[in-house]
């Protein structure tokens, strides 16, 4: 909303807004995102090489070059962030947001747990806090999340609740003998506010 | 029926995750409740969790978490775990 001051002073309608304003959040009570650093790519190269995850995610078992994976790893990406236990800073996750497009307002999100195994409600929680801060810093109506169907039992529970199946790639991916389908999710900013809610209160301190 | 604190966190326990995971409460046993066992993916672990504080808080038993034992594991581990919850942090 705009109004006729056109002073120096600040407009008490503006001076209103600001104090509502809440600058989006990187950190809750039980983790923390920060920006990806030199010293993490190591890590992160082998995880994405040769961790558990290495031939179902990003580079499906593929081992480029060190330099030649760092030149390719920040292509097209708008934000990305480790995910990092408050206290000990362990490494739980990595989120990324890439492949904007500001005419239509979508972006596509990655998520990749560095525990695959472990059902881990932290790093759905350290996702949720990312997918919070996307649609605070930019005005995406939708992210996409692009899912290969052989990890996405992961995450099934969330389906028309957290995001939608907006698409089915039938036999699109191969791995293990077999043919996989991929999936197109599709998280909305108006189906979010709920899940927002959630995640707020899982970012705090249970009694405090 | 509740008999202790111990007994009625369990109650508490098992009431929430037989919501969350559509397990009937008769048919989860305390040897064998692990997230995994019971059906449940990350996402749905994550409501667990929440709904696991939202209820002890609700019915004030906080510092109940502990005396329900999980496999070896206190719901109070599970917490750390999963959510990193735990009592004393």
């Amino acid at each position: 909303m705009h109004s006729e001051n056109q002073g120096a002073g600040a407009d008490p309608l503006v001076t209103k807004r600001a104090a509502r304003f809440a600058a989006p959040s990187l950190r809750n009570d039980h983790l923390y995102l920060r920006a990806v650093l030199p010293e993490d790519y190591p890590y992160l190269y082998l995880v994405e090489t040769s961790g558990a995850m290495a031939s179902r995610w990003g580079l499906r078992g593929a081992t480029p070059a060190y330099q030649e994976w760092i030149q390719q790893r920040s292509a097209g990406v708008l934000a990305q962030f480790m995910i990092l236990k408050a206290g000990d800073d362990s490494r739980i996750g990595l989120v990324t947001a890439f492949s904007a497009d500001f005419q239509d307002a979508h972006a596509h999100l990655a998520a990749l747990s560095f525990d695959p195994d472990g059902n881990s409600a932290m790093m759905m929680l350290g996702i949720g806090l990312f997918v919070d801060y996307v649609f605070k810093c930019w005005s995406f109506r939708k992210l996409y999340l692009d899912t290969a169907e052989y990890n996405y039992p992961q995450f099934a529970s969330g389906a028309d609740r957290f995001f939608k199946v907006e698409g089915r790639l039938r036999e699109h991916h191969y791995l293990d003998g077999e043919w996989w389908d991929h999936l197109i999710l599709a998280i909305f900013r108006d189906d979010w506010a709920e899940a927002s809610k959630l995640v707020e209160r899982a970012g705090s301190r249970r009694g405090e | 029926m509740a008999n202790s604190a111990g007994d009625a966190a369990w109650e508490c326990y098992i009431g929430v995750v037989s919501k969350i995971s559509g397990v009937q409460a008769d048919k989860i046993h305390r040897n064998s409740l692990m997230t995994r066992d019971l059906g449940l993916d990350s996402l749905a672990t994550f409501e667990l969790a929440v709904a696991l504080i939202d209820k002890f808080e609700a019915e004030g038993m906080e510092d109940e978490l502990d005396s329900v034992d999980l496999r070896g594991l206190t719901a109070g581990a599970i917490f750390d775990r999963y959510l990193a919850v735990g009592p004393g942090e």
